[in-house]
Formats: C-alpha cells, structure tokens, sequence
C-alpha cells in the first residue's frame, strides 16, 4: 500500500488541496526575494549569470566541437541543457532538509496537510528553472536550430517534476529527525555535477577509466541529462538507455519519497 | 448512536532517546535504545453531538497529547479515536499563521488550510478580521500582535469555517475578559447549532459555567468523566490534596491544610458550617443566614484577641475580609489553657458559584496566632435573580413609575 502512497499525495497536493498549494507557491516565490531592492528580478537574474558564465566557459574557453563541421555554440548548448535541470534539481534538494523544520508550526498545526509544503519548494524553483531553460533554449537554437525531439521537453519536464517532487518528499522527511542531511546533500550535490554529463562532455567522458565510466552510467541523473541533451540539441535517440532508465528513476523516486513520507508523516510532528 | 468523537483505550507513548544519535543507531542495529514515556493511558469516551467538553488535568497530566490524538497530529500507539465531521483546532497559539505575513494575509490562508475554497475565504474574510477585532493592525505583520490579538485572530479564523468538531488547547485564556466573554457566547452558539467543542482549560469557573461535561486527566488516565461541578471538585482535590470536601459531608474543614500558619501553641479545631438553626450545610442558599463554627485552645496568653475572617473568589480576589480589631472589641483577653468556641454569623450576599474562606485567629497588630488559607469552601447556591458571573449579591431591587411631563 506505502507503493501507491505517491497517489494519494499527488491527490491531496494537486486536487483536494490545490488552492492552498497554490496560494503558498506564490507566496513563496514572492517571498524568496522579499526585502531585496530588484525582488523578484533576482530570480532571473542570479540564473542569467550562471548560464552567462557557464556559456562563456564553453563557448569561448574551452571550446567543444561535436561534429567537424559543429558550431562552437555546440558545446555550450550541451553543457546548458543537462545542467539546467541538475542546477533546478539541486536548488530543490538542498532547501529540502529544512522543508519541515522551517515550518515547525505549520506541521505541528492540526488541519494543517504538510505535503503541500514540498510542493511548495518545488514550485519555488520554477522561476530559476523556467529562466535557465530559456537560456538552454536560445543557446541551442543558436547552435544547431530546432529539433522535433524538443516536443518532448514537456515529458522530461513532468518526469522531472515528479522526481524532484518525490526526493523534496522524502529528503525533507528524513530531514526533520536528521539533520545532518542538510550537510550530505550538500556533499552529493557537490559531488554530482562531477559524476554525470552536467559538466563532461562526450569526448571527456571517453577518456575516463572504465570504472569512472560506469559510476557516470550508474548516476540516474546522467540519464536525466542525457535525454534533454537527446531532445534539446542532438535532435535525435543518441541515449535510448536514458529514455527508460529516467522515466523509471523519476517514477521511482516519486514512489519511494511519497512512501517514506507518508511512514514517517506522524513521526515528523513528533521530532519538531 | 450518533457520536461526533470517540476514543476507544487510547494509548500513546513517546520514545525518548537520549541522544539524537541513538535514533539512527537504533534503526541501523535494531537495538533498543529508547525509553518509553507513556503520555496516555487507556482513556475512552465518547461524545454526543452538541456538548462542550472541559478537559482538566494538572500541567503534563496528558491534555494537549489527547487534543493533537483527536486532532490527528499524532497517531495513537494502540487504540482508536474517531472523529466525525470537519474538525478545526486551536492548538497551540497563532501556529499556522506566518509572522511575517500581515493579518490579513494569515487569516485568508488560516481559511484556506481549514478546507475553504479561495473564494469563501475571501468572502469571510472582513468578518474574521471583524470578530477578531484587531483594526489598525491587520495589515501589519503577525509577529508585531499581542498575544491577545493573536489569540483572537486564531480563534476568528478556526472558527470561521464552521467546524462541526471544535477543539481549544488554553489558546482563550490569553484574551481579555471581554474576548473570552465574546468567543464563550459565539462557542454556546456553536454548540446550539450541532458543534461538539472540547476545551481544555484550567480555569474550574469556565468549565463549570460553560461545560456540559468534563474529563479529568491525571498522569495520562481518565480519572474523572461527568457532570462538570463534580468533575471540578476532583481536579480542586488533586489540585490541593484532601482539601476538596471542607464543607461537605457534615461540613468538617480538613484539620491541616496545607496553607496554616501556627504560632505560639494556640490550636483551633476544624471549622463547620451550619445554618441558622445549627444543622450541618453543604450549599449556601442566597441571602440565607449561617455561621462558622469552630473551637480553639490558648497556648499563651493574649490580651487582645481578635478573629479574622476573608472569603477569596476561585480567582483568588478578596470579595470580603473583615478587621479584626472590630470582631471582639477592643482588649478581650483569653488565658493560656483556655477554651473557646467561636462562631462567625454571616448572610450569603454572595453571588452563585464557589468561594474559599480564610479564617483565623490574630492578636490586635495582626500578628497570626492561629490561621488557615481557603481553609472553607462555601458553594453558593444558584440564584434565578443573578447573572452567572456575579460574585457579590447587593440585593437590588428596582421599581418604576410612570412620571408626568412638567
């Protein structure tokens, strides 16, 4: 039954408690630049500088070209469209572990349905993600135009979602009893922008060691990169592995987060 | 049978680790490093549509862990406990409510996480804020209200999604007198309308006056579950030890209470509380005539005797405290050895509800000879004429007359 857990979070969350969801998602996003003199604008610009430099990097520092004749933009367009994502990913994972403890008293609060504030951390997130996929975007069309297989972006990014969902779920109620959380997925999102496609580029990635090879391909946010690298700028199935393996980890991590909350739900009100 | 809420042998226990740490080692080894604290213990009940409930209990008797079990913010150990109908809570103080959001914006998302819609909220909203009476200061930030305007903020807005079960953890005692007057009339309405509240209070006049039953908790069990006069005499009793019953059961005043002071080897015996006619009385008939009667033994002797007698309410406000250099006349002198029986003749102008005597007996400058604290329960009977929040009774009596225009 803890299996399909995921269902009746998903149902609370989206349905009977849309509103609330809702009204807090706004307000959250409000109020993650309130008291700054630009607001709101921070939201797009932190993430315009990050694309900026990363763009630079790979365009002009150390250019990538894919194929003989491949534009220096290539590159950049490929670094962009795997780390986008990762970077959304990573803004939600580590502002996880306080999800509930910065909200004692909502969760200890009767009536209170304390699964919508994960979907709140997600959805705070949109604005940087949204802005930083533009970018990806543009950069791409710059680079190699457009690409039937972007028609599936909007697939990776409900697959996303889910999984981004489902790990706020469960690391946010791991993390009311430990806090030593906060500190481990700061690690590993340190860690994993090294072990994946974030950051290596094809070429890169062929002349590492076998071993370090496999680590990257056990790493289900390779897979994740690896499709939006397919849709956004090869334009074709370069990574059928990634297809399936990322839908299923995206799922799976909906699954085991809802599961794990939903286990833990009482237990969250009693640590705080 | 159409129950709102009932508990059936509730049972929760907290693990308690000392260390944080031992919470992962502990799963990791699977070895037992809690230890249990049980905060309930086999408590059962049910309660019909309709009816206040006070919940009484001394401080970590087990009250807030059974409110957040009915409220589900915890899951009982063993045991069941079952609601029916939407539920609304007050748990603990504006918790739900943001700081920093101003009133408003806490009252508009107090409504949302109760159930409403965006659109009933929005349509509630102007008479929360109106109940809730906190004007200028709606639009200010919630961290800068007074614990009295958060509390009436949170009530407003609990309420305002009429709940079919209410429940109230101490959050009304932080209001002035006037709010809590305001939210007990708006919870009889409640209750008229079908609502089942449960309260916990530690105030015995609240739940007397307002409850149409009452639980006590002692240690986590259901010691007492009733009538509320009956149920407040229990909680009084474990309050101050065998104090309970000075004035019942042939009116015997305990012989030592706790609050008695003795010096100089005097020694009264226990007080009784008779009527007029010098039968024993449990309840004091309005305006009817009674005495206190009790004995005493000199230790020294004392030139001045005087007796000192003051009546405090439950709130602990003096409501009447005679001189003692006016009791006896000036200069009655009494012998080491000597016996005496003394009677204090008083009328009930008290209003109905529940007093405590202090009695005793003091030399002319007041020093105490002989003294006991609340020693005497007087239970007032209730008057028709009265208004249930009187204390005293001044016997008014009005009259008119129709007067012809100059």
């Amino acid at each position: 039954m803890h299996a399909l857990a995921f269902i009746k979070i998903l149902r609370s969350v989206l349905g009977r408690h849309a509103e609330l969801t809702y009204e807090l998602s706004r307000r959250e996003i409000a109020e993650r630049y309130a008291g700054s003199a630009l607001g709101a604008v921070w939201a797009v610009i932190t993430p315009l500088v990050t694309m900026a430099v990363y763009v630079g990097l790979f365009a002009f520092v150390f250019p990538v070209r894919l194929g003989v004749d491949g534009s220096p933009w290539e590159g950049a367009a490929l670094i962009l469209a795997g780390l986008v994502p990762w970077l959304a990913f990573v803004d939600v994972a580590t502002r996880a572990p306080m999800v509930f403890v910065a909200q004692r008293s909502l969760v200890r609060q009767v009536v209170f349905p304390i699964e919508v504030l994960p979907a709140r951390a997600v959805a705070a997130s949109l604005v940087p993600w949204a802005v930083g996929t533009a970018v990806s975007l543009a950069v791409a069309l710059l680079a190699g135009g457009p690409k039937a297989t972007m028609l599936l972006l909007p697939l990776l990014w409900l697959l996303q979602g889910a999984a981004m969902f489902g790990t706020c779920l469960l690391v946010a109620s791991v993390g009311a009893g430990m806090r030593d959380l906060r500190e481990v997925v700061a690690i590993v999102a340190n860690l994993g922008l090294y072990a994946g496609p974030m950051l290596l580029l094809p070429p890169t990635i062929a002349s590492l060691p076998a071993p370090a090879q496999w680590l990257i391909a056990l790493n289900p946010f390779s897979h994740m990169a690896w499709c939006y690298h397919d849709a956004v700028v090869l334009g074709e199935f370069a990574h059928p592995v990634s297809w399936l393996a990322f839908p299923a980890f995206a799922i799976a991590a909906l699954a085991a987060g809802a599961a794990v909350f939903d286990r833990l739900r009482f237990a969250i009100a009693e640590v705080l | 049978m159409d129950f709102a809420l009932r508990a059936r042998s509730l049972y929760k226990s907290f693990h308690i680790y000392r260390r944080s740490r031992d919470i992962v080692r502990e799963f990791l080894t699977r070895r037992v490093l809690h230890t249990d604290f049980a905060a309930l213990t086999d408590v059962s009940f049910e309660i019909p549509r309709g009816e206040i409930v006070g919940i009484l209990g001394r401080n970590g008797a087990g009250k807030s862990t059974l409110l957040k079990l009915i409220a589900g913010t915890l899951e009982p150990s063993s045991g069941a406990c079952e609601v029916r109908g939407r539920l609304s809570a007050i748990l603990e103080l504006g918790t739900g409510f943001h700081a920093d959001y101003s009133g408003r914006e806490n009252a508009y998302l107090g409504a949302i996480c109760l159930g409403m819609s965006r659109r009933d909220a929005r349509a509630r909203l102007d008479s929360i804020l109106a109940f809730a009476e906190i004007g200028d200061f709606v639009d200010r930030p919630f961290r800068t209200y007074s614990s009295g305007m958060q509390a009436r903020l949170t009530f407003a807005t609990a309420v305002a999604a009429t709940p079919e079960v209410l429940i109230v953890d101490e959050a009304l005692s932080v209001g002035d007198a006037r709010f809590q007057l305001r939210c007990f009339d708006r919870i009889r309405e409640m209750r008229d309308q079908g609502c089942t509240i449960l309260f916990v209070s530690h105030s015995m006049e609240q739940v007397t006056n307002l409850c149409d039953r009452a639980l006590l908790l002692e240690r986590g069990r259901l010691v007492s579950d009733g009538d509320p006069a009956e149920v407040t005499r229990a909680y009084h009793r474990l309050l101050f030890g065998a104090s309970d019953r000075p004035a019942a059961a042939g009116g015997v005043a305990p012989s030592a209470g706790p609050e008695r002071v003795e010096s100089e080897g005097w020694r009264m015996g226990p007080a009784v509380l008779v009527d007029s006619s010098g039968t024993p009385v449990e309840t004091l008939e309005p305006r009817g005539q009674y005495e206190i009667r009790f004995i005493a033994e000199g230790g020294i002797d004392v030139p001045d005797l005087c007796v000192a007698l003051h009546v405090r309410n439950r709130q602990g406000t003096v409501v009447y405290g005679i001189d003692p250099r006016t009791t006896l006349g000036a200069g009655f002198g009494v012998r080491a050895g000597e016996r005496l029986g003394i009677r204090i003749r008083f009328t009930c102008h008290f209003g109905g509800s529940c007093f405590f005597a202090s009695y005793g007996l003091v030399r002319s400058d007041g020093t105490a000879l002989d003294f006991r604290h609340d020693a005497l329960e007087l239970r007032v009977a209730a008057d028709q004429r009265l208004q249930h929040a009187s204390i005293v009774d001044i016997d008014a009596s009005v009259s008119c007359e129709r007067v012809q225009r100059a």
